[in-house]
């Protein structure tokens, strides 16, 4: 290895052991707060050393609001990808079949939907949703997350979809299979892991969702995120509560991008369909 | 079983362009059929036609004896092999092959019976549970065969089915393809650009330029007899000789040489406005010897069993090179001079390049 290679070398190194450092240090406090005592918890200088209690874990998991939170966003989390796919999955398709200014117009469009801050949308809905009765439903949330999911899915399988030869879709033509089998049984395998890629980017945002969360809900939907602002009560902020909360917060993040790894990298790099 | 009767087809795409104009073809029940032409001539756009993936604009299409112009793929009981394969890339042999089975709702001991013949057919046995990706060109050249024997269906299509497979692996899979055909007796139409592939294959041979059918005929006639300038020039490697020529009374001049005017062919010349011809001679119909016009060898492609000799008059432009075909026995260097006999088989072409005659 010449010099500067080993220059720029050590140079990506140290750069990423930085990165590394900035991600993993507000986890690593986040982790440690979770375990600590009320006591330990801001002690000056901060301990390194201490014994681990999981007092405020066993706190959280017998609160029941924040029991219900879970469940509460699991079910929009769920809720909002599955509808995201069933929405999306038929559009990439159209936009994947058509061609010229049509379809380059449509996706852009796609995308600037998902470019407007939400904070735009927040207000019509909050509105609407007045008259309509959705706000503190689960569903009413299940349809906001839409404008976001939606885009993100379509944008994610269109590409992937196009880098699957046509010539496979009439084959299976010839062979007998009607667009629906065809759908089924060769487009779908093949979009397996790009979808299992949006699904995922999908439910996470969903989990993480705050904004929507906080003002279209009221007791009845609570989700974890705006479950945790609970936790800075009228008595006190209960930083241990928060910590452990946000530690479980993060697992399904951890947990679907462990799995999915492989399937993540092929889906966002689009066209990795081996023909 | 089944004959295919095109009949005044065209296809004409929204923008005005013409992709296959008027054309009318019989396909004999079991015959193999070989649509050949440069890119872009139409010959894929009407093998998707007869497939129904591609709309009839106008005419019409007879398989057996059911017009089916505007019957979905599956119910015109055929089968495609496409150029790039279209296997189904997470599907195994054997669920490649069993697929148009298995849409039909086959029972699975059918399906396999069936997969498992096709696979002995097309020596893919070894094979079934691999994955397309796992197997080499010409195994998945012919695992797409199998997905069309395995229907037993009245018409093969096949796209340029041997494009992707290098050289050699050709020349056998040509040989084999040509024999599974023979031995099915089923009807086929089979596309390629390659004329070589059209000679070697096709009962029939149908050429094409520019949406257009030039001549459909058996190899040989076609080869012996085309009916213009086009075909006699695709047709043929090297390629045929064309001269500029022109009628005077009883003589027909090309350049300083004079050939006598057959009686033959006096009529079909008489009808011309101007005299002007094209003379259309194959390689093999020159001869390099003791007599002849003089002519300096630009090239030699010495190919061991024969050299392929290309020569230039004097005083004639690059363009006005001619193609010999010698044999292999002659030793010709380039740059020497020799002499080009004109004995055989001349073409007549008029100023259209329809074929007038030959002379001999």
């Amino acid at each position: 290895m010449n010099p500067t290679n080993r220059r720029i070398r050590t140079a990506l190194y140290a750069f990423g052991i930085f990165w590394g450092l900035v991600i993993v240090l507000p986890f690593f406090w986040l982790a440690t707060l979770s375990v600590k005592s009320r006591l330990d918890a801001f002690a000056t200088p901060p301990k390194l050393l201490f014994t681990p209690t999981f007092e405020a874990y066993r706190e959280v998991f017998t609160d029941s609001d924040f029991l219900s939170a879970i469940m509460n966003s699991l079910i929009v989390s769920t809720g909002a990808v599955v509808l995201s796919l069933v929405i999306a999955i038929p559009a990439a398709f159209a936009l994947r079949n058509l061609t010229g200014p049509i379809r380059h117009n449509a996706l852009l469009t796609i995308l600037l939907i998902r470019m407007v801050p939400g904070m735009v949308y927040l207000l019509p809905y909050f509105v609407i949703y007045g008259r309509l009765d959705l706000i503190d439903t689960r569903i009413g949330l299940i349809i906001v997350h839409l404008i976001f999911n939606v885009p993100l899915i379509i944008w994610m399988l269109t590409p992937i979809w196009r880098a699957i030869p046509r010539d496979l879709a009439e084959a299976a033509r010839v062979d007998g299979a009607t667009p629906l089998q065809t759908l089924l049984l060769v487009d779908l395998p093949l979009l397996k892991g790009g979808i299992l890629a949006s699904s995922v980017l999908a439910f996470i945002f969903s989990w993480n969702e705050f904004l929507f969360a906080l003002v279209l809900t009221r007791r009845d939907v609570v989700t974890l995120p705006v479950a945790i602002v609970n936790f800075l009560a009228f008595e006190g902020t209960e930083w241990g509560k928060i910590a452990a909360a946000s530690m479980f917060i993060v697992i399904p993040a951890i947990v679907f991008g462990f799995f999915v790894r492989r399937y993540m990298i092929a889906g966002l790099t689009g066209g990795a369909v081996k023909g | 079983m089944a004959e295919i009767q095109i009949t005044n087809m065209s296809k004409i795409y929204g923008n005005g362009m013409t992709a296959v104009d008027d054309l009318t073809l019989h396909i004999r029940d079991g015959e193999f059929l070989v649509l050949v032409g440069p890119s872009g001539c139409g010959k894929s756009t009407i093998l998707r036609m007869i497939a129904g993936l591609k709309s009839i604009s106008s005419g019409e299409l007879r398989i057996g004896d059911r017009v089916v112009n505007d019957l979905e793929p599956k119910e015109r009981d055929i089968a495609m092999v496409f150029q790039s394969y279209a296997l189904y890339p997470h599907m195994t042999v054997a669920e490649n092959i069993g697929f148009p089975l298995r849409l039909e709702k086959r029972s699975p001991s059918e399906i396999e019976t069936r997969v498992k013949a096709a696979a002995e057919t097309l020596e893919l046995s070894a094979y079934l549970d691999r994955k397309p990706s796992q197997l080499s060109g010409g195994q998945r050249q012919r695992v797409a065969m199998g997905r069309a024997i395995v229907r037993q269906p009245s018409v093969y299509l096949l796209d340029e089915p041997l494009s992707n497979l290098d050289a050699k692996l050709r020349d056998a899979t040509r040989a084999e393809m040509v024999d599974l055909q023979a031995r099915l007796g089923v009807t086929t139409v089979y596309v390629t650009h390659d004329q070589v592939e059209a000679m070697t294959m096709g009962d029939r041979v149908a050429v094409m330029k520019d949406g257009t059918l030039q001549q459909c005929a058996a190899p040989r006639e076609l080869y012996s007899r085309p009916a213009n300038q086009f075909v006699a020039g695709f047709i043929g490697t090297p390629a045929m000789n064309f001269i500029p020529a022109e009628i005077r009374g009883d003589a027909i001049l090309a350049g300083d040489h004079a050939f006598p005017l057959p009686a033959e062919l006096s009529p079909a010349i008489g009808t011309l406005p101007d005299g002007h011809v094209t003379l259309g001679i194959r390689p093999e119909h020159l001869s390099i010897g003791p007599d002849g016009i003089p002519a300096e060898v630009v090239a030699v492609e010495e190919l061991g069993f024969e050299a392929i000799v290309r020569v230039s008059f004097a005083g004639a432009g690059a363009h006005d090179q001619l193609i010999v075909r010698a044999g292999g026995e002659t030793e010709i260097t380039r740059g020497e001079t020799v002499r080009i006999g004109f004995g055989e088989k001349i073409h007549v072409f008029d100023a259209n390049g329809q074929r007038l005659g030959e002379m001999n």
